[in-house]
C-alpha cells in the first residue's frame, strides 16, 4: 500500500527528470540488477542441466553447458528407486497434515487473544512473545530420549506434534485478527446469536484469509524441507521424506550416477517452486511481517 | 472464588489457547530441564549410563572441539551473513527505486532460492564446487588460473556453506528491507530534495538511519537461527566435519556426539555420549539466549501494538 502512493507521490512531483529519454541510472541499476539475477538463477539453471544430461555428459571437459535430452531416463531411474516415490507421498500428506493443523489451532489461538477477553490474557500474550525469541529446540538429546520414552521413534509423531502450533503461528495470526476484524462485526455477530466457535469459523476465518494462506506457505516450506528431525527419526526408508531421500539417493548413487540424483533433486524442488510462483504476491507481501521468525 | 468462577467461565479460551503451552511446555521446557540430568551422565546411549557429576561440563570448558566448533560456526556465518545484509541493502535500495521496471520479476527470482530445501541447494553447490568436475574449476582451468580443492580445504569448505548462506538468505533480507524503506515518510525524501540533496546524501541521512532498527533486528534474530547451522555441512561431509574439521558446527558436533547417522563413519568420528552432546546443547542454549535477550530489546518495540 505504502510503496504504490510513494512511488505514486514521486511520479507526480519529478515532472523535470520524466522529461529525459533515458536516465542513465535507471541503466546501471538494470545491469547491476540483471548480473546479481544471473548469479542467482544460476544453480537452478545448473540443477537442470545436470538432471537433463547424461553423467558421463556431466564428468566430460569441457562439460555440458545446455540442457539434455536424457531427463526421462534419468527420471524413469528415480522412479524405480521406491524410496524415493513412497518419500514423495510422504512429504505430501505429512507437508498437508502439518499446515492444516497449524493454521487451525494457530488461528483458534490467534483469534481468542485478539478478539476474546478473558483474565490473564494479556500475560500470556506476553508469554507468546517471549517464546517466540527463546531458542529452544537446539537441546537434540532430551528431545530425542523423550520420544523414545513416547515410543516415537520410527513414526511421524515427531514431526507432526510438537510443532502443531507454533509461537510464530499464534503471534501471526493474532496480528492478523487485530488488523483484519474489526471489533463490529465480533459484537454484531453476538448479537445474532452466533457463539464462540460459529463466530471462529464464519467470521473470523474469512476476513482473515491472506494471512492464513501466507502462513501455510511459510508451514508448508517449513515441513517440505525439513531435514535434522526427519534424519534422526526416521529410521525405515518406508518413511523416509524428500529431504532424507536424496540425501539417501546421493549416498547410493552419488559415485555412480550423479545425473540422477540431480533428477530426483529437481523433482523434489519442483512441487514448492511452482506453489510459490502461483503465490507468489501473497508471500512476498507477507515475508516483511515474518521477520520476527528468525 | 471468584476468580475459579472467571476462569470457568472462560473455559473456551483457555482451551483454544492451551495446545500452544501444552506442547511448549512438554516439548521444550521438559526437554530442557531433562538435559540438565542427562548432563551429570556418561551414556553411549547403549549400555548404563554412569552418574559422573559435573564431569561433562568440565570437559566442555576444557575441550578443544566445542570451542573450536563454536568459533567455526560463528566464522562461518559472519562469512554468509556480512555479505548478504549489505548485498541486501544495496539491492533494495535499488530496487525501490520508484519507476523502475521489472521489480516483481527480480524480486521473485531472488526470493526462489528460500523456497529451496537446503538438502537441493547442497547437493548444487557441492556438484559446482567439486573438486575435479565442479564447473568452478572447469572455469578457473579454461582461464588458464589456478584450480582451488572447494570442498578438501578448510577455508573453501568454509566459502561454500558460506555461499550457501548467501545464496538461500539474500531474497529474505531484500523484502524486508524494501517493505522498511516503503515505511519510509516520502515527505522527508521530498524535503530533502527540495534542500539539494543528492541520491548519495539522501541514502546516507535519511534511508540508512531509518532502516538501522529494522538491519539490527533481523540480523539478530537471523543469527539465532543462523547460528544453529547443521544440513549444510552435515550434507557435505556425511556426518563429519570434512578435512581439518573445516565445517564443523556447533550443532553438528551435538549430532556427532548424540551419534546421528553417518556420524560414526565419518573420518574424525567421535564416541557417542549423549551426556555430553546434551552438555553440548545448553550450551547452545545459552549462547543462542543472550542473543535472543539482546534482540528482544527490538523485538518489544516491534511487536507490541
Amino acid at each position: 500500500m505504502t510503496s504504490i502512493t510513494r512511488t505514486g507521490s514521486a511520479r507526480g512531483t519529478s515532472t523535470r527528470t520524466r522529461r529525459r529519454p533515458i536516465r542513465p541510472n535507471l541503466v546501471a541499476t538494470h545491469v547491476v540488477l540483471a548480473i546479481g539475477l544471473v548469479l542467482f538463477a544460476f544453480p537452478f539453471y545448473w540443477l537442470v542441466v545436470m538432471a537433463t544430461s547424461s553423467t558421463s555428459d556431466i564428468f566430460s571437459f569441457p562439460p555440458r553447458l545446455i540442457p539434455g535430452p536424457e531427463f526421462f531416463n534419468n527420471f524413469g531411474q528415480v522412479l524405480a528407486n521406491t524410496t524415493f516415490v513412497q518419500a514423495f507421498f510422504n512429504s505430501i500428506w505429512l507437508t498437508a497434515l502439518t499446515a492444516t493443523i497449524q493454521l487451525f489451532l494457530a488461528s483458534l489461538a490467534g483469534y481468542v487473544f485478539a478478539k476474546r477477553r478473558f483474565p490473564g490474557r494479556d500475560r500470556l500474550f506476553g508469554l507468546v512473545l517471549v517464546t517466540l525469541v527463546l531458542p529452544t529446540g537446539v537441546a537434540l538429546v532430551p528431545s530425542y530420549q523423550i520420544y523414545a520414552g513416547l515410543g516415537w521413534l520410527n513414526s511421524f509423531w515427531p514431526l507432526i506434534i510438537p510443532s502443531a502450533v507454533s509461537a510464530f503461528g499464534v503471534f501471526w495470526m493474532r496480528q492478523a485478527a487485530v488488523s483484519a476484524v474489526p471489533d463490529e462485526v465480533i459484537d454484531a455477530a453476538a448479537i445474532d446469536g452466533a457463539g464462540f466457535l460459529r463466530t471462529y469459523w464464519t467470521v473470523v476465518l474469512p476476513m482473515i484469509r491472506p494471512s492464513l494462506v501466507a502462513l501455510g506457505i511459510f508451514q508448508i516450506m517449513w515441513t517440505w524441507n525439513d531435514y535434522l528431525w526427519p534424519l534422526l527419526v526416521l529410521g525405515n526408508p518406508a518413511q523416509y521424506t524428500l529431504p532424507i531421500a536424496i540425501q539417501q539417493l546421493k549416498g547410493n548413487y552419488g559415485n555412480v550416477d550423479y545425473s540422477v540424483v540431480m533428477a530426483g533433486t529437481l523433482v523434489a524442488t519442483l512441487p514448492l517452486i511452482a506453489l510459490f510462483l502461483a503465490l507468489r504476491r501473497t508471500v512476498l507481501d507477507n515475508v516483511a511481517g515474518s521477520a520476527v521468525k528468525g | 472464588m471468584t476468580e475459579t468462577a472467571a476462569v470457568r467461565r472462560h473455559w473456551r479460551e483457555y482451551l483454544s489457547i492451551s495446545p500452544f503451552f501444552v506442547l511448549f511446555a512438554a516439548f521444550s521446557i521438559v526437554p530442557l530441564i531433562y538435559a540438565l540430568y542427562l548432563s551429570t551422565q556418561q551414556w553411549d546411549g547403549i549400555g548404563d549410563s554412569k552418574f559422573v557429576g559435573l564431569a561433562q561440563w568440565q570437559r566442555l570448558v576444557a575441550s578443544n572441539d566445542f570451542w573450536y566448533a563454536t568459533g567455526n560456526t560463528f566464522l562461518i556465518f559472519a562469512m554468509g551473513q556480512i555479505p548478504v545484509i549489505i548485498g541486501a541493502l544495496i539491492a533494495a535500495v535499488l530496487l525501490s527505486q520508484p519507476r523502475l521496471r521489472a521489480r516483481g520479476l527480480y524480486q521473485t527470482a531472488f526470493f526462489l532460492p528460500q523456497v529451496t530445501s537446503l538438502v537441493v541447494v547442497a547437493v548444487v553447490f557441492q556438484a559446482v564446487f567439486s573438486n575435479r568436475f565442479g564447473l568452478t574449476n572447469v572455469l578457473l582451468q579454461a582461464a588458464k588460473l589456478p584450480t582451488f580443492q572447494w570442498l578438501t580445504d578448510p577455508w573453501g569448505i568454509r566459502i561454500v556453506i558460506a555461499a550457501m548462506i548467501i545464496w538461500r538468505g539474500f531474497g529474505y533480507f531484500l523484502l524486508i528491507f524494501m517493505a522498511g524503506i516503503s515505511a519510509i515518510d516520502t515527505g522527508l525524501y521530498e524535503a530533502a530534495r527540495l534542500d539539494g540533496a543528492g541520491p548519495v546524501r539522501i541514502l546516507g541521512s535519511i534511508t540508512l538511519p531509518v532502516l538501522r532498527p529494522t538491519v539490527i533486528f533481523v540480523a539478530l534474530t537471523g543469527t539465532i537461527s543462523g547460528l544453529q547451522l547443521f544440513t549444510e555441512p552435515q550434507l557435505l561431509f556425511g556426518g563429519g566435519s570434512g578435512p581439518d574439521r573445516g565445517g564443523l558446527t556447533m550443532m553438528l558436533l551435538q549430532y556427532q556426539y548424540l551419534g546421528g547417522p553417518g556420524a560414526a563413519t565419518a573420518q574424525t568420528a567421535v564416541t557417542p555420549d549423549l551426556g555430553y552432546a546434551s552438555v553440548i546443547g545448553w550450551a547452545v542454549f545459552i549462547i543462542l539466549l543472550a542473543i535472543a535477550a539482546l534482540s528482544f530489546r527490538f523485538t518489544r518495540r516491534g511487536l507490541e501494538d
